[in-house]
């Protein structure tokens, strides 16, 4: 007896709020409501019961939620649609070592692989189209739309698990009486917001309470914030998180300002908040994590494995900063340290599939093949049925390591056979079948790994190189154009994509031989004898071939000059006669410039090169030569000489055309006369305008081009001439008239003397010649032209620079 | 003459076509667009007396040098809007304009479209040949090759002088099947290069050229696809692509002074040719200067670090500098981006050999070994690899089948130290004098290996004559 009064037995809502304490949520949820039955209008009970229900179903609104296809492709919320690289979710940098699907294969989104599988790590590739489709055929489908998903699934567990009438009737609740009684708004506010799902009743509460509360309560802030970003309006989420950070720094806000703003594609915003809070709060995991997370996303895996580390110095046990590091480690080529993260995993009790088949490949990279094919064993006697294909798939790339190629064509099959759509088992087998020499195969099982991953660059990449044999350059150039759009900085493809170009193109090519010859002062012979050998760094513009600059090189010693011989594929300038066509001509400059000697120590002295005409010129396209000088820039106080050729480009008329082009010139100015008789002709020959009908029939016959032979087109034309002329020939005051192309009243003579005008012209350039060369020897003519050559010159030297620090990190 | 080409005269609508080549003048007016017959000729002429009409003068080829312009700046866009209007204006009778909208459709890349296009420029052009060039090329891109090489032939007739049509042809013969004829297989590839060598403008033109010489390659003339190659760069100084063909071209025919200038030359022009850095590291290397090799790594490393090749050759450096942590991780490297490529393995082999590291060693060999099941010097490592795990009964085994695949002098070697190291000295012998019977090959260094058997050779004959 007296031992039992040590106990103090709680009974009512004592009672219940222990149990609470405890978390004992369902049992003092069945307790609130035999209290209820008692006194229905017992409030705090009431509160309590509210209180356990939502803590029961509580979710944690700080991680991200998968975006889906409709917020994706349909989105209002988006800034920048074109963002710079490594400023948004959708251009993450490209440039960063190791960052390429090569060295670091990519999901099927073609985000390369992460440590752990999270949601907003899908990348929005190609169209709505494509995405629908591989959404349709992907185990990685994503909801159409993402509010839906997780609330749909929390109402209907709910439901099943309390089998009892709702407390809360939403329809009659007077929710402005409830919202301001600051003593149960907050419970019922969980309730509806967490368990009832109704984001519309929860924010009129928050609203109510918010105003209540005076505006100044951080807590009712937040919530509005929170209901505001279920409603898909981020920017009032925002706006609440702002004004309530005002009011009180705290991690949640932070966490959800980081979250507002990777929702609306502004990582770099985000990572400001989150550094905010990190200054406030040193060491809180879950802005470190965001922080992570977001320089992951963006490419920046240096940054982020330092913070990642940081947070394993925090939080010793934080699987995601494990996984993370240990996947960076394991691509970046150090697979036993990646090996002993993994172990890591596992000592905390982890034990999946995943796990096992990771330290698999870790250890097989890292030479201990008992225990790799042990760990892959007992991944594959643990996978469950989602994973299956991937350890398939890696089990074949075990295979391929140890060199049995049978055994890794069965492993992939399997693969296939658990996940048809594993589209990079489609692509290996495809490679195995390549290498055996079964073309046929090994395209249809690229075409069908395209057609589960259109994005994917080992797929497009190897099919175009198999078209490409194949002399199917049009679906090449589609798979390149694909491939570049994963990994722009391919070389190969590039180099490939610019020969397949090069086929569609249709431009004018001349061929034209140069001449330029090059005049070292004397200083002293020595010094003559040592620069030869150099390159001497001319480059040349305004040519639009596929390399814009290229540099010369004498190759003899002691030979000062060099003639150069080079094709050109000539684009105009924008100077071009618009009256002239068909006789359409194109003005071409060609500019050498010398940039690495200056004007003291290399001259240029520049001519053509005397060879036949004919030589320059095609069938279509006549080349004409007009004019060669040497002008000096300066740069950086240095003035260089560059060579200019001035050249100009014309359409050629064939002769035959022209011949018939006259004769139809001239039978239409005898039918005008026939039919708008200016002044009365008398026709020695009687004509009318049907005869002159059949001369034009007789032209269309010449120049149907299969009607006749050469010889008889010629006779012909001539015969059609002659009597023209003889038709003609009462027309001829006309004819004088018009052909000279002039007014009636003026001077036929042409005059002997420049016009004043023109003797103004000719001294102003003049002037203008010598003022420019002037300033030239002056050194300090500085045209824009030279400016852009100094921009350039920067860029490079810092480039050089760069690639000498990267490699020592290679080597050392 | 120049202005013929613009003013017109309407009313008259029987003379279509009166010009063969470019220009394709057509006319119509504009107030009597619809009733284009000889009656509204005849009509207009029976109204010469009374009044004067107002006329205009039209002429459907008045735009042609603005579109070209366009098309010469790139501006397809606005290039097509205008070819558009020009074409519904005057009811698709502008020949220039339906040429240069196949041209754009074919640069986009829609080439059926770039067909059609070119068909009916071919049409209104009263079926001249030289649009067959056009069609061809169309259709040699769209893979339809025996049709290309049909159409080119004819465009061949047509345009005597312009070189393209004779290289736009090779290449769709090129790409033909190898056919039978009068019990006599066609070679593709001979036949395009004999199209090419009867172009007169082969000495002119550097596709034509290079081309030429990438047949006569595929062809194994070397002397033929040499003397191209040089001609090209003498036309072309500057053509980096050319330059590394030839010197690869050299290197294969083990001609390495004459690659390394060639190379040597490309690298002065570009600098960064990832290629050609390859090929010129890969000469030093086999010359032994690695570290220069490995200094012209760094520049294409640093281009495209994801070539496995690459990396290969840089573990190679650093193995032969003996710096065996950094290679194994570059070959490592390298063998991550190319699993299937057994000369990457085999060079793990020999790396882990190096560090003593058998059981890895014997790994990488027989991934060697099971990539390449035809090379008998893997086979041969292979099994100085499991003499060193003194495994010496799968040693012999395999020795055996590196003879059976080919009998190399190295192997025979080998196997002889081995058997003598198994105390069977009458074997040893006699693969020693097989060694001796077979001719030394030009790349390998014969000199350290004949001592060796030398020395060997004492030791036997020694022992054989005590037992």
């Amino acid at each position: 007896m007296d031992e039992e009064k040590k106990y103090v037995n709680f009974t009512g809502f004592i009672r219940v709020y222990k149990l609470f304490r405890k978390n004992k949520l369902e049992h003092a949820s069945m307790l609130c409501t035999k209290l209820l039955q008692k006194n229905p209008l017992d409030q705090a009970t009431w509160a309590l019961k509210m209180q356990c229900i939502s803590d029961g179903t509580y979710v944690d609104e700080l991680d991200n939620e998968d975006v889906g296809i409709a917020e994706t492709f349909l989105e209002q919320n988006v800034i920048a649609p074109n963002a710079r690289p490594g400023t948004s979710f959708q251009r993450p940098k490209t440039t960063a070592k190791g960052i390429n699907p090569i060295l670091r294969p990519t999901t099927n989104a073609g985000r390369p692989v992460s440590g752990v599988v999270r949601p907003m790590s899908s990348l929005k590739t190609g169209s709505m189209d494509q995405a629908v489709r591989t959404a349709r055929t992907a185990k990685t489908a994503r909801a159409v739309s993402s509010t839906s998903a997780r609330n749909m699934r929390l109402g209907t567990s709910s439901m099943a698990s309390t089998n009892e009438i709702q407390i809360v009737n939403l329809a009659r609740l007077n929710i402005d009486k409830y919202g301001s009684d600051p003593l149960v708004n907050r419970q019922l506010f969980e309730y509806v917001f967490y368990f009832m799902g109704d984001i519309k009743a929860a924010h009129q509460i928050a609203g109510c309470a918010t105003k209540a509360a005076g505006f100044d309560d951080w807590y009712w802030k937040n919530q509005l914030a929170k209901c505001y970003f279920r409603l898909g309006m981020i920017g009032d989420a925002e706006k609440q998180l702002l004004s309530s950070l005002k009011l009180q720094s705290l991690v949640e806000t932070y966490a959800l300002l980081g979250k507002v703003y990777n929702r609306l594609d502004q990582p770099m915003s985000a990572m400001r908040y989150y550094k905010e809070g990190i200054e406030v709060y040193p060491n809180d995991v879950t802005l470190l994590l965001g922080m992570a997370r977001n320089e992951e996303l963006l490419g920046e895996y240096q940054n982020s494995v330092d913070i990642y580390k940081k947070i394993l110095s925090v939080q010793a046990n934080n699987i995601e900063a494990i996984a993370c590091l240990a996947t960076t480690y394991y691509y970046s080529g150090k697979p036993e340290i990646a090996l002993r993260y993994f172990r890591r995993i596992m000592q905390m009790g982890a034990n999946s599939a995943e796990l096992n088949m990771n330290i698999a490949l870790c250890c097989m990279a890292s030479q201990q093949y008992d225990l790799a094919i042990q760990s892959a064993l007992r991944a594959q006697s643990t996978m469950t049925e989602d994973v299956a294909a991937d350890i398939w798939y890696n089990i074949g790339q075990i295979m391929v390591d140890v060199g049995d190629l049978v055994y890794a064509t069965r492993a992939y099959r399997i693969a296939l056979s658990h996940d048809p759509d594993h589209s990079e088992s489609l692509v290996n087998l495809a490679i195995l079948k390549h290498r055996e020499g079964r073309f046929d195969e090994a395209r249809s099982l690229y075409m069908s790994a395209l057609s589960k991953n259109p994005g994917m660059f080992e797929g497009n990449f190897n099919l175009a190189l198999v078209y490409y044999q194949q002399g199917k350059y049009n679906e090449s150039r589609q798979l390149l154009k694909q491939a570049l759009i994963a990994f722009p900085e391919h070389d190969h493809c590039k180099k490939l994509m610019k020969t397949i170009n090069g086929m569609f193109e249709s431009s004018i090519e001349i061929f034209v031989e140069l001449c330029i010859e090059y005049k070292f002062k004397e200083i002293n012979g020595r010094e003559i004898v040592e620069e030869a050998d150099e390159v001497l760094g001319i480059t040349m513009e305004n040519v639009e071939s596929s390399e814009k600059s290229k540099t010369f090189q004498m190759q003899q010693k002691n030979v000062r000059t060099l003639r150069n011989r080079r094709i050109l594929n000539i684009r105009s300038d924008e100077n071009f006669d618009f009256a002239e066509y068909p006789k359409d001509s194109h003005s071409v400059q060609l500019k050498f410039t010398s940039n690495l000697k200056n004007s003291s120590e290399l001259a240029l002295n520049p001519h053509f090169a005397k060879i036949p005409i004919e030589k320059m010129s095609n069938d279509e396209w006549e080349f004409e030569i007009l004019k060669s000088y040497v002008q000096w820039v300066v740069q950086k106080n240095e003035s260089f000489e560059q060579a200019v050729f001035e050249m100009k480009i014309s359409r050629k008329i064939p002769k035959m055309v022209s011949i018939i082009t006259t004769l139809m010139y001239l039978t239409n100015i005898l039918l005008i006369f026939e039919i708008f008789p200016v002044f009365s002709l008398d026709f020695n020959i009687k004509t009318d305008w049907i005869n002159l009908l059949c001369v034009q029939v007789l032209i269309t016959l010449i120049s149907a081009p299969q009607a006749l032979g050469k010889f008889h087109r010629y006779l012909l034309s001539q015969l059609l001439l002659s009597t023209l002329i003889c038709l003609s020939k009462n027309v001829l005051p006309f004819f004088l008239f018009h052909l000279r192309c002039c007014p009636i009243e003026s001077d036929p003579s042409p005059p002997l003397f420049p016009s004043p005008s023109d003797q103004f012209s000719l001294d102003t350039e003049r002037a203008k010649c010598h003022a420019a060369m002037d300033s030239a020897r002056a050194e300090s003519l500085r045209s824009p032209r030279a400016a852009n050559f100094d921009m350039c010159m920067n860029g490079d030297e810092n480039y050089g620079e760069m690639l000498i620090e990267d490699l020592k990190s290679v080597f050392l | 003459m120049e202005a013929s080409n613009e003013d017109e005269i309407i009313g008259v609508n029987s003379v279509e076509n009166e010009e063969s080549a470019d220009i394709n003048q057509e006319q119509k007016p504009e107030d009597s667009a619809d009733n284009l017959n000889s009656s509204s000729a005849s009509a207009s002429h029976d109204r010469v007396s009374s009044a004067p009409r107002r006329i205009e003068l039209l002429d459907c080829n008045s735009l042609n040098a603005l579109m070209y312009h366009y098309f010469s700046q790139e501006e397809y866009a606005e290039c097509k809007s205008l070819i558009g209007e020009v074409l519904s204006k005057y009811a698709g009778r502008n020949e220039f304009a339906l040429n240069l909208r196949g041209c754009i459709a074919r640069i986009e890349g829609e080439l059926d479209e770039a067909l059609d296009w070119f068909t009916q420029a071919y049409e209104q052009s009263g079926k001249n040949h030289r649009y067959f060039y056009e069609l061809g090329r169309v259709n040699f891109l769209l893979g339809r090759h025996s049709i290309a090489v049909e159409q080119l032939e004819k465009a061949a007739k047509a345009m005597k002088h312009n070189s393209k049509v004779i290289y736009w042809l090779a290449r769709a013969i090129y790409h033909l099947p190898p056919t039978k004829i009068k019990d006599k297989t066609i070679n593709p590839v001979q036949m395009a290069a004999e199209v090419l060598k009867t172009s007169p403008a082969l000495s002119s033109d550097v596709q034509l050229v290079g081309f030429l010489g990438k047949l006569l390659e595929e062809l194994n003339d070397f002397g033929g696809a040499v003397a191209a190659y040089k001609k090209g760069i003498e036309l072309q100084p500057d053509n980096t692509e050319m330059m590394i063909r030839l010197g690869l071209l050299y290197l294969r025919n083990s001609n390495v002074d004459d690659g390394f200038t060639m190379l040597g030359q490309c690298l002065a022009y570009d600098p960064t040719n990832t290629d050609a850095i390859l090929a010129i590291g890969s000469i030093m290397q086999k010359h032994g200067d690695h570290d220069v090799a490995l200094n012209k790594y760094r520049v294409a490393s640093d281009v495209c670090d994801y070539n496995g090749h690459l990396w290969n050759n840089i573990g190679v450096g650093l193995m032969a500098r003996e710096k065996m942590a950094a290679a194994h991780s570059a070959l490592k490297k390298a063998a991550f981006i190319n699993p299937l490529n057994y000369k990457i393995s085999y060079n793990l082999a020999v790396l882990h050999d190096k560090m003593q590291l058998y059981a890895s060693a014997l790994h990488y060999m027989k991934q060697t070994v099971d990539l390449a099941p035809k090379n008998a010097k893997a086979i041969g490592a292979l099994a100085v690899i499991l003499s060193k795990l003194k495994d010496a009964k799968n040693a012999r085994r395999s020795y055996q089948k590196s003879l059976e695949t080919k009998k190399t002098r190295a192997v025979l070697m080998n196997f002889a130290i081995f058997e003598y190291h198994q105390g069977r000295m009458q074997d040893a012998w006699g693969y020693l004098q097989e060694f001796k019977s077979l001719k030394a090959d030009r790349d390998e260094d014969g000199g350290n290996m004949n001592s060796t058997a030398e020395i060997l050779e004492k030791v036997l004959a020694s022992s054989l004559d005590k037992s």
